[in-house]
């Protein structure tokens, strides 16, 4: 047991103790005043120190019937040497290590930053069986099930409140601090943490259906799918090694032939050409442009917005117009009353009637004006379906209704033909006036402008089966530049595909319960409202955990930002191995500007890719 | 059929790169993604014979890469 532990220390710290060495090594032989063949001992020591690992990773490239890139680093360290320079020798292996060595420090550090998500998870959850709580697996748990969660804990699977009430901290599902108060009777999502008092909650879904497991699975599943720019690298690193190598060997054998076959000559274009082979790897390209998608979908994640692939980053980097749903997006999809207008009562003694009036309905019309009012002085009820609903308050025979309520039991009223929904009242036959209720829009859709514009976005649109007044309010208040009325679902399908021919990307935002169809049209089908609906989670590209239309800038600004860095890492690296491959024909660069070129392309790339994580915190 | 593998112990992107490239060309396998980042393979294979062509998936990639660890 302690030698396993041993060996596992001595395996993590081993590259620091081998580069600390060689470079020991190096300096001693340098700078030692000792004669040639002492000197000549220390770097081939050194050399050996540096080159044991490249060599056994060639030797496994071999086995595999390919070329590995530590075999032409090697050949291009023993190259240097054989031709006298040893301290270029060792330095293209040493500094070669070094990168190597920050390579792995970066690629666990970004890994640590998405396995932060997988800390949603809680590893048990607390079962009440019988008379006992046990711990058990949340895999365990069954629908119908009762478990405890207490202060502090995360909620294992998705349920619904049966006792207790308290506040849930959803800021790991959504990337929003507010926390959430949670009552008897609530649907809780898995994830989220209890930050008040004890709750009760029965098991609506399995864990494997439940919010987190489906999150942890679609981040995962993520960065499988490939960005364009990262197939372009995968094919161009297939032929990119094999195109240098073929380089580096008519630079070595062919301006020989025109400058005369000499050693002196042989040596001068071999020795630049080791320098195109400590250039083959085309590393810093392979590992920063994954690097930068992969760590554009944490970052994402982090403010709950779920990509569902590198290549919709691409597309949200390019989005020019958005379309969006009304209601339920744009809106609450609740609604509030907008204006009273009471006939012979004082506004206060009609708010109240009617608050009682409806205090028995569940209509979410109804329930608006009810507001708070209690139901305990009506004596007798019944809703009239497609009408209204009549209730005895006092002996008296109150209705609330619409139009042909009125007119039903000949009731003169004032008509209302304006925006909203109306809702007429009556008491023994008299009119009392009636209230107009409005869908409220969304605090959050008064942003919408300004972020969209801001993120780069051209264009909003807003598509709603509603009436055309209703639209044109919420347009304008929203300052949303185009809005189409009235729309059947074919026509807002229409309308997209009409709008990707004009060759714009074109994204669609929806609730995703009506509008599936939608999201699977659109360039980017981006759900909204998190985990609520699976039809829209699957069809969706992009699901936005939080009921927040804004967050699509957001999402749209971190693609931009990665999709940049890519194409500044693809262009940077390029332009710098061209660079030195010139130089070194021309006989300006050696081979230790060819490895510093090759290991700086790489840092800097990697530095460049987490770059937005390395701002996040700053500004925490 | 898709199969979804935990690796790790792959040395470099680039290795990853070139053990893809290598599972990719197994007879019977749709398509590969060796996620380095998330040290995850999946693969989609035909079903017919699936058994057989995730175990030459497993061979391959281990002779890619002989330090895997795959699960």
């Amino acid at each position: 047991m302690n030698k396993k532990k041993f060996k596992k220390q001595l395996q993590k710290y081993l590259p620091i103790i081998k580069i600390a060495l060689a470079l020991i090594l190096v300096l001693l032989g340098e700078f030692l005043p000792i004669g040639k063949w002492w000197k000549l001992g220390i770097f081939i020591a050194a050399l050996i120190v540096v080159g044991i690992e490249p060599l056994m990773e060639s030797i496994e490239g071999f086995k595999a019937r390919h070329v590995d890139e530590n075999f032409l680093m090697l050949i291009a360290a023993i190259g240097a040497f054989v031709l006298g320079e040893y301290l270029d020798g060792v330095l293209v292996l040493l500094l070669n290590a070094i990168g190597e060595y920050f390579e792995h420090y970066a690629v666990n550090k970004s890994r640590n930053f998405i396995s932060k998500l997988v800390e949603m998870r809680t590893p048990y959850a607390n079962l009440i069986r019988g008379n006992e709580v046990v711990t058990v697996e949340p895999e365990e748990l069954s629908v119908g099930d009762v478990i405890v969660v207490k202060v502090g804990e995360r909620v294992p699977v998705d349920g619904v409140v049966v006792d207790g009430t308290t506040t849930l901290d959803t800021s790991a599902l959504t990337g929003e601090s507010v926390p959430r108060a949670i009552k008897e009777g609530d649907e809780i999502i898995s994830g989220c943490v209890n930050s008040e008092s004890v709750i009760k909650v029965e098991v609506r879904k399995k864990y494997e259906e439940s919010t987190v497991a489906k999150i942890l699975d679609l981040v995962e599943s993520a960065t499988s799918r490939k960005a364009k720019a990262e197939n372009f690298i995968s094919k161009f690193a297939a032929v990119y090694t094999p195109v240098v190598v073929g380089l580096a060997i008519i630079v070595a054998f062919v301006p020989p032939i025109f400058f005369g076959y000499t050693a002196e000559s042989l040596k001068e274009w071999i020795y630049k050409a080791l320098s195109f082979l400590v250039i083959s790897c085309p590393c810093a390209l392979v590992i920063s442009v994954p690097l930068s998608f992969f760590r554009g979908i944490g970052l994402a994640s982090k403010a709950g917005i779920l990509i569902k692939g590198s290549n919709y980053m691409e597309k949200l980097a390019k989005l020019s117009t958005v379309a969006l749903d009304k209601t339920g997006t744009l809106t609450e999809g609740k609604f509030v009353i907008d204006f009273v207008r009471p006939s012979g009562i004082s506004e206060e003694e009609f708010l109240e009637i009617a608050g009682k009036i409806e205090s028995g309905s569940n209509h979410p019309i109804a329930k608006s004006i009810a507001g708070d009012a209690s139901s305990e002085e009506v004596s007798d009820y019944t809703e009239i379906s497609g009408r209204g609903v009549k209730a005895v308050i006092d002996g008296s025979v109150c209705l609330g209704g619409n139009a042909l309520l009125m007119e039903e039991n000949d009731i003169s009223f004032e008509k209302y033909d304006g925006v909203g929904s109306v809702v007429y009242f009556a008491k023994d036959g008299t009119y009392l006036g009636h209230i107009v209720v409005k869908d409220k829009i969304k605090d959050d859709s008064y942003d919408l402008k300004r972020s969209y514009t801001a993120s780069g976005i051209k264009k909003i649109v807003m598509l709603s089966g509603d009436s055309n007044a209703v639209c044109a309010e919420v347009a304008e208040k929203l300052s949303i530049d185009e809005y189409h009325g009235q729309l059947l679902p074919e026509d807002k399908l229409n309308y997209l595909v009409a709008e990707k021919g004009k060759n714009k990307v074109v994204a669609f935002v929806g609730d995703g319960i009506n509008d599936a169809p939608c999201l699977a049209e659109a360039d980017v089908g981006i759900a909204m409202g998190g985990m609520g609906s699976d039809i829209a989670v699957e069809t969706a590209d992009v699901v936005i955990m939080e009921d927040k239309p804004t967050k699509v800038a957001e999402a749209s600004k971190i693609s931009r930002r990665t999709v940049k860095i890519a194409t500044e890492n693809i262009v940077f690296a390029l332009s710098v191995k061209v660079a030195v491959m010139i130089l070194s024909v021309l006989g300006i660069g050696n081979i230790l500007l060819a490895i510093f070129a090759d290991v700086g392309v790489s840092v800097l790339a990697i530095l460049n890719a987490i770059r937005p994580m390395l701002k996040e915190r700053k500004i925490k | 059929m898709e199969k979804k593998y935990k690796v790790t112990g792959i040395d470099c992107a680039n290795c990853a790169r070139k053990a893809e490239r290598a599972v990719s060309k197994v007879k019977g396998v749709k398509s590969a993604v060796l996620n380095f980042f998330m040290e995850t393979l999946t693969v989609e294979v035909d079903d017919e014979n699936s058994e057989a062509i995730l175990e030459e998936v497993k061979r391959v990639l281990l002779k890619n890469e002989p330090d895997a660890i795959i699960k």
